[in-house]
């Protein structure tokens, strides 16, 4: 059953004088228990796609296309057009976010457990007793080892690593079915990252969580997803079946990214991606990413190529995908 | 409570305004009950005497106990200057919080309107209204209020606006949690030290404002005396009974240095990554 379908999503900024294409024509779909990863550089947009599922986008972001969301009693809600009080029943209750700073993400002048207590108490309508308790919990179940501790704890006495667990406690005291999780081990040292991962992984299954990851760390996207979407520049280059991309790769752009997690994985050195990511404000023409493709012809340059499915759960936006039978 | 003075202990400057201030309201609070004089029963046969042991700080002109006024006059003065403090610091946090929220036109209505009152010129004003006669302490206590939430309201909303745009208040619409509850709960108690500590400060300020306005005759009228009040009956033979305006001027010093020392050591201790003597 699909969980949330995301059809021809476009976000413009228009907020100085002139409008700005930040996601153009994103459409995937996402059903009950799987994982998406969003895979992508910097500036790609893949924190707007975020914030545009939860319909959190600032005043001079405007949205266009569906976004249809179904909650766990069926009924279908299109998080663009709904009204905020549908909006704050969806938020926290059906759909958790953490963020990728988690320290700026908790509130500096109130004790961890109290915000925690203080979201299960609005959310699920418990009296306070009883949601501390609950508070107490949650914190042993996203692994941290001296819940009491942290209970009582501001958030600046905590290390980066428990104050991104707290704030996944923060995400998943609401019991939601969709987390979005915006880079949440990019500010982690590599075993807290691992470890991070595990337990987001047992949250998935313990919770029957469906998991949006933000990342840009391919291989974590690679081991952990069922799905993979990989964003250039505000548009969706490539996104289909985990296994088919790492398999075969069809677009120029995901072919050099994977190459990038290999080597790094080999311990060899990568051969970068030349040149930069395309401005927002100022796109090439054509396919976003021909000035830095190694294959581009002159029709890159002119049109912008449309979506080709390759199989059933694979699709690509390229004129010369590379030959994947 | 044992907290309240663990805190107080961790703050030199806050410990020291604290025992300055508390000694100051408990003498005023208490004082009355104690001495054998009343605040303004005269006595003509008694007056003008410099410090003694029946009189510690001396009569003034009317043979009235200067040590029994004093204490009254405390209860007058803190008690004006707490209340016009409490007053403005609420007009003050409704407008900077509408401001920061609502903005728009109504944001710059009321910003202008902040600017207007800082340019009045609030003694004149205040002088020229109560000269005419209509003085009484719940109107000095208004007026009082009324020109000083203007520092307040600009404290707030300059501090809403940053506090809005952080991470933490984006991750609290995240969670879903309404736009009041997270006013109330999540900006407010982030602007709190400051509010705090400005109003800490604005009522020293109101206290001296108080006492200057007391002082020109116009502001708390007898029986009632207020420290300015008693200030200005030492005025006639400044050298010859020093002692009226010496004593009352200690008070209104001692009162603001110990605010200030409050309001300094608040600053630190309401940092919640303050901890302890660093």
């Amino acid at each position: 059953m699909s969980l949330l379908t995301v059809e021809n999503l476009s976000v413009i900024n228009s907020s100085s004088g002139r409008s700005i294409s930040i996601l153009k024509n994103i459409s995937f779909s996402l059903n009950s228990g799987e994982t998406l990863a969003v895979i992508g550089e910097t500036g790609s947009g893949k924190s707007m796609l975020c914030r545009s599922i939860i319909g959190l986008l600032p005043p001079c972001f405007s949205c266009s296309g569906n976004i249809c969301y179904t909650s766990s009693d069926n009924t279908k809600t299109s998080i663009i057009s709904a009204e905020e009080s549908d909006l704050l029943n969806i938020r926290g209750k059906e759909i958790g976010v953490v963020f990728q700073e988690a320290v700026a993400s908790l509130n500096p002048v109130i004790r961890c457990g109290k915000q925690i207590t203080d979201v299960l108490y609005v959310k699920s309508k418990i009296d306070k007793n009883k949601a501390a308790k609950q508070a107490r919990k949650l914190l042993e179940t996203v692994g941290l080892s001296e819940p009491e501790r942290i209970f009582h704890a501001y958030p600046h006495q905590l290390s980066g690593g428990m104050a991104q667990r707290v704030a996944l406690a923060l995400a998943i005291a609401g019991e939601p079915q969709l987390l979005i999780a915006d880079e949440p081990s990019s500010s982690l040292d590599s075993i807290s990252k691992k470890y991070y991962l595990n337990l987001l992984n047992r949250l998935k299954q313990e919770n029957n969580l469906t998991l949006i990851l933000v990342t840009h760390d391919v291989d974590e996207a690679l081991s952990f997803a069922d799905n993979i979407l990989v964003l250039y520049a505000g548009n969706i280059s490539e996104y289909g079946k985990t296994g088919e991309i790492q398999k075969a790769p069809a677009h120029p752009y995901t072919k050099a990214l994977l190459n990038i997690a290999h080597a790094l994985k080999e311990n060899d050195l990568p051969t970068p991606i030349p040149g930069e990511i395309s401005s927002l404000t100022n796109p090439p023409s054509g396919c976003r990413f021909h000035p830095r493709c190694p294959k581009a012809q002159d029709i890159c340059r002119l049109k912008e190529p449309s979506s080709i499915d390759i199989s059933d759960y694979h699709s690509v936006r390229c004129f010369f995908p590379a030959d994947t039978m | 409570m044992k907290r309240i003075v663990n805190i107080i202990c961790s703050d030199k400057s806050l410990y020291a305004g604290s025992i300055l201030i508390g000694i100051i309201i408990i003498f005023s609070l208490t004082g009355p009950f104690l001495s054998p004089y009343n605040y303004s029963s005269q006595n003509l046969s008694e007056a003008l005497q410099s410090p003694s042991i029946s009189h510690p700080l001396g009569t003034d002109y009317y043979g009235r106990d200067v040590l029994a006024r004093i204490m009254h006059g405390g209860q007058i003065t803190l008690g004006i200057a707490l209340l016009a403090t409490t007053i403005a610091v609420l007009i003050g946090m409704t407008i900077g919080l509408i401001s920061a929220f609502v903005g728009g036109w109504l944001d710059r209505i009321l910003m202008r309107l902040v600017d207007i009152m800082l340019g009045f010129p609030k003694l004149f004003i205040i002088l020229l209204v109560i000269g005419m006669g209509y003085s009484s302490i719940g109107l000095i206590i208004l007026f009082l209020a009324i020109f000083s939430w203007m520092e307040i309201a600009r404290i707030v909303r300059s501090e809403v606006l940053v506090i809005k745009e952080q991470l933490y208040i984006k991750s609290a619409e995240a969670i879903g949690l309404r736009r009041r509850r997270i006013i109330f709960i999540h900006i407010l108690p982030n602007v709190m030290g400051t509010i705090i500590v400005s109003s800490v400060l604005l009522i020293s300020t109101l206290i001296l404002i108080e006492s200057s306005i007391s002082f020109l005759g116009l502001g708390v009228q007898p029986p009632n005396a207020s420290w300015g009040t008693i200030l200005t009956e030492g005025r006639i033979d400044p050298i010859g009974t020093w002692w009226i305006s010496v004593f009352s001027g200690i008070f209104i010093i001692a009162a603001i240095i110990g605010f200030n020392l409050i309001g300094d050591g608040l600053r630190n201790i309401l940092d919640p990554k303050f901890t302890g003597n660093s």
